[in-house]
């Protein structure tokens, strides 16, 4: 008896035993469960769960196999109110080790401008502002001094930057805080020419985008500097902003400013420029703005948010996501009231950044609410700039748009140049020699999927993007302009088919090597002279005075070239070298003159007449180029 | 004084068999030399190609007048009834004639090598379709080989015509020696004439450091690098190609008056 009741006793106690820890063991992984990472559950645009994303993140580290070298990347991103992912990667200064943290700033670059867009559309919305009315009626009298076009620029002509100005090839930047005048006064001397009719091509404009921030000015009464603290930057609590070109108005980001260097990386070996001079710009509206990194996210979450906080009725923020500009006749927006659309996995809105300090870029999706935003000091990509956006959006697959192609097309083979250039002045030749050049035949697969758009599709080439699909598609709208000139439409620029690409190209070319070939023969003649075998002949000293107007012209050019493309060239600079290729075009005709009159002496051989006549040829050469490529136009 | 080309004719003759004349001529090495070119550039790289105008162009000098030099048939000349300026024009067509066919041959060569695609290929991409992605936006890697090609030819024609005037300036010392290794301390006359060769191999070997990266540029060398590199890209590289050439053949014009007035003093 005694033994049973100790055996029950002990399988009791046994069985107690076995169920508590059954028990602990059931309600452990039932808390577990309940612990599990709720980042799997989140999946991103692209189709990646958050918590892979995350993990790419934590193991990846790009940070020494960038494209092209690393300085530092602030990125983040984030879904409505919540920040999904902050990270701080490099270094701000990489010779003194400063790390890249919370409070380093950053310049946004043109991203800037979508506080002007942001301000125009709370003017509107108050009814201040038309979109589609005159800017000149809330300018000044006689604002605009180099208009072409009598057709009137609106609001929404400069946020679809197709109000038809070429770029400015005056000195935007600023190296020293006192040569950093009023808005006015900076925006009157960068005018550049308008060589399109408003609304026709859209040529990505700095100056168009600066103006509207002057409009701003304008129609509120204030600083545009100040419209925005009040309106923007106060009201979201973005404490460490500044948009003054010199960052006076925000102390923080004046100091911290300054303990950013800015990197220019060479692509093939790992050579680094670094420069601590700030350049400021000088229409700031255009691409001033400069903070940190959580206060660009509070900026795209406002953005994202259905109670729209930058504005008085949310539905103003809807319209402002709308489309103003689009592909071909489609509905599907190219920019939506200033913001640049990406098609991708879902259509995004934002804008890229960069100056001379490094490149930025922000991009939202309203509709899901997810938004991205990546700041560096470094002036060429880098892996978080360039892959991020695609690992949280994905990519536009061919099919979503390709099931509605009605056949295949043949885009217009040529060269296209892109629009957003100098068309008119000294400069005019840089249009031709513009990185933007794009040649018809490159286009393979091109499906129409709507009246005058086409898809193109092409096979994914970048590894880790061929996780979310072997081949991605872009479109590209098909134009034709008034002037029956045609050209392909894309986000912020229009490319236009140069017919006559070619036969431009050769005459800037023979220009060239007229004054190379003169070298030579300059050489020649002083070799002759020198050993005393130089005959004089009838036309020798126009053929002589040729060869070194040559040299002289093509010599102004590589200075107006230089200057240009270093800082600027400014009027008087202009002036001057405008007038000496007057002073060469007016040589070259007297020479030629006077080398026909030789063919036409007694005292001439035939040999004499042929080099005659080859220099008027030349000379005729050019003129013909300094006239048509404008190289004498000072004046605009 | 009209040259009479046909005594032109024969003086080219009359080198050509002096050239093939005698034993241990260079003509076996320099073929011997084309011959591995070739080869490299069929079964190493298109690249290859480009030290033939590099390489080989400066031996047509020493390959055609070494016989002449060694058995001082030069003086010959002091009474033949030949214009020194003839001589001098000849042996110019003479030594360009044998330069453009070896560049039309050397340019067949790289063309057939792109076409029969048999050379070795450097960790999947063969080395002229990463330059070519380094380098030039839209020029694929033929095009790249091409103007890199026409660009070596440009600098032989630099230093041939240097060569063949050190030659007609005293052939003994230049005897079969290429211009670089000539024996004896050079004069200011010979660093003279070496300039524009030692200039433009400079210019060449800064514009490929700077393709490569390993020159930063100002903007000053960025305008020039833009130029060429538009230039380059238009009309698929031929415009570059015009301009290269267009400055070895006035180079080459350039020498031929020089040394025509040089020879002209001379005593023989």
């Amino acid at each position: 008896m005694k033994n049973t009741v100790s055996k029950m006793t002990a399988g009791l106690l046994a069985a107690v035993m076995c169920l508590s820890v059954g028990v602990s063991g059931i309600c452990a992984s039932a808390a577990e469960e309940k612990e599990e990472d709720p980042s799997k559950s989140i999946i991103l645009p692209s189709g990646y769960s958050l918590a892979h994303f995350l993990k790419v993140m934590e193991l990846t580290g790009k940070t020494d196999d960038s494209l092209s070298g690393f300085a530092s990347a602030a990125a983040a991103v984030f879904h409505g109110d919540e920040t999904l992912y902050e990270g701080y990667h490099g270094y701000a200064d990489i010779e003194n080790e400063i790390p890249a943290d919370e409070n380093t700033v950053y310049e946004w670059g043109s991203i800037s401008k979508t506080m002007v867009w942001v301000s125009a559309m709370q003017l509107w919305e108050q009814g201040r502002l038309d979109l589609d009315r005159d800017v000149r009626e809330y300018l000044p009298d006689g604002f605009f001094r180099h208009l072409a076009y009598d057709e009137p620029i609106t609001m929404l002509n400069l946020m679809n930057h197709n109000a038809g100005w070429q770029e400015t090839t005056r000195p935007i930047w600023k190296t020293e805080e006192s040569e950093i005048c009023t808005l006015k006064d900076e925006l009157q001397a960068i005018e550049p020419v308008q060589v399109s009719r408003p609304g026709e091509i859209c040529a990505y404009s700095n100056y168009g985008a600066a103006v509207a921030g002057y409009v701003v000015e304008c129609i509120s009464g204030m600083d545009y500097c100040e419209y925005v603290h009040e309106n923007i930057l106060e009201p979201l609590g973005m404490e460490h902003t500044a948009i003054n070109p010199a960052h006076s108005d925000n102390a923080f980001v004046y100091d911290q400013r300054k303990k950013v260097k800015s990197y220019t990386f060479k692509e093939m070996l790992d050579v680094t420029l670094a420069d601590d001079v700030q350049h400021f710009v000088g229409a700031y509206p255009a691409g001033a703005v400069t903070g940190t990194l959580r206060d660009m996210v509070i900026y795209g979450q406002a953005l994202v948010n259905d109670d729209a906080p930058l504005f008085r009725n949310p539905e103003t923020q809807k319209i402002m996501f709308t489309g103003t500009d689009f592909y071909g006749d489609s509905d599907i927006p190219t920019c939506a009231h200033g913001f640049w659309t990406q098609q991708t996995a879902v259509q995004l809105y934002g804008h890229s950044g960069a100056t001379l300090f490094g490149i930025a870029n922000l991009l939202i999706d309203p509709a899901g609410k997810y938004g991205f935003a990546v700041m560096c000091n470094q002036t060429s990509a880098n892996w978080y700039y360039e892959y991020l956006p695609t690992m949280l959006f994905g990519i536009l697959k061919p099919d979503v748009y390709g099931s509605k192609s009605t056949g295949t097309a043949n885009l217009n083979s040529g060269e296209y140049v892109a629009a957003r250039g100098i068309f008119s002045g000294m400069l005019r030749y840089a249009s031709l020699l513009a990185s933007g050049s794009v040649s018809g035949e490159q286009f393979e697969n091109v499906q129409v999927i709507d009246k005058n758009v086409v898809q193109i599709v092409y096979p994914t080439d970048i590894e880790y993007r061929q996780e979310l699909g072997m081949e991605e598609a872009e479109f590209l709208g098909l134009k034709e302009y008034a002037d029956g000139r045609t050209g392909l439409q894309a986000p912020s620029c229009d490319y236009l088919l140069d017919r006559w690409h070619t036969a431009k190209l050769v005459l800037f070319a023979a220009y060239f090597l007229l004054a190379v070939i003169s070298v030579y023969m300059v050489l020649i003649r002083r070799t002759l002279k020198k050993g005393g075998k130089w005959v004089k002949r009838s036309g020798g000293l126009a053929v002589g005075v040729s060869d070194w107007l040559r040299i002289v012209s093509v010599a102004g050019v590589l200075v107006v070239f230089t200057m240009a493309y270093k800082q600027g060239i400014t009027q008087a600079q202009e002036t001057f070298w405008g007038i000496v290729q007057i002073i060469c075009a007016t040589g070259f005709c007297a020479a030629g003159i006077g080398s026909l009159a030789a063919v036409f002496s007694k005292n001439t051989t035939k040999w004499n007449n042929i080099c005659n006549i080859l220099s008027t040829v030349c000379n005729a050469v050019m003129v013909g180029a300094i006239v048509y490529f404008e190289l004498y136009k000072f004046w605009i | 004084m009209k040259p009479n080309w046909k005594r032109i004719g024969h003086i080219i003759r009359t080198d050509i068999i002096t050239m093939n004349g005698g034993k241990n001529n260079l003509l076996f090495t320099v073929i011997i030399m084309a011959l591995l070119i070739f080869a490299g550039t069929f079964f190493l790289s298109p690249l290859v190609v480009i030290y033939a105008p590099l390489g080989i162009s400066g031996y047509f000098v020493p390959m055609i007048f070494q016989n002449e030099a060694k058995y001082h048939s030069e003086k010959m000349y002091n009474v033949l009834p030949v214009p020194r300026h003839e001589l001098v024009t000849a042996r110019f067509i003479l030594v360009f004639g044998v330069n453009l066919v070896f560049a039309v041959l050397s340019f067949l060569v790289m063309c057939l090598s792109f076409k029969l695609h048999i050379y070795i290929v450097f960790d999947g991409n063969d080395i002229t379709s990463m330059i070519a992605e380094k380098a030039a936006g839209s020029l694929n890697a033929f095009e790249w080989t091409r103007m890199m090609f026409l660009a070596g030819e440009t600098l032989a024609m630099f230093m041939v015509p240097q060569q063949l005037k050190n030659y007609f300036k005293d052939n003994q010392k230049f005897s079969n020696k290429v211009i670089f290794s000539k024996k004896g301390k050079p004069t200011k006359q010979d660093i003279q004439d070496a300039m524009p060769v030692v200039f433009w191999l400079c210019v060449a070997a800064f514009f490929m450091l700077v393709i490569t990266g390993m020159i930063p540029v100002g903007p000053a060398g960025m305008l020039v690098m833009t130029i060429l590199g538009k230039l380059g890209e238009a009309m698929h590289g031929w415009l570059l190609s015009a301009v290269f050439i267009i400055i070895g053949v006035m180079n080459v014009v350039l020498f031929y008056v020089k040394t025509q007035l040089m020879y002209e003093k001379k005593e023989l």
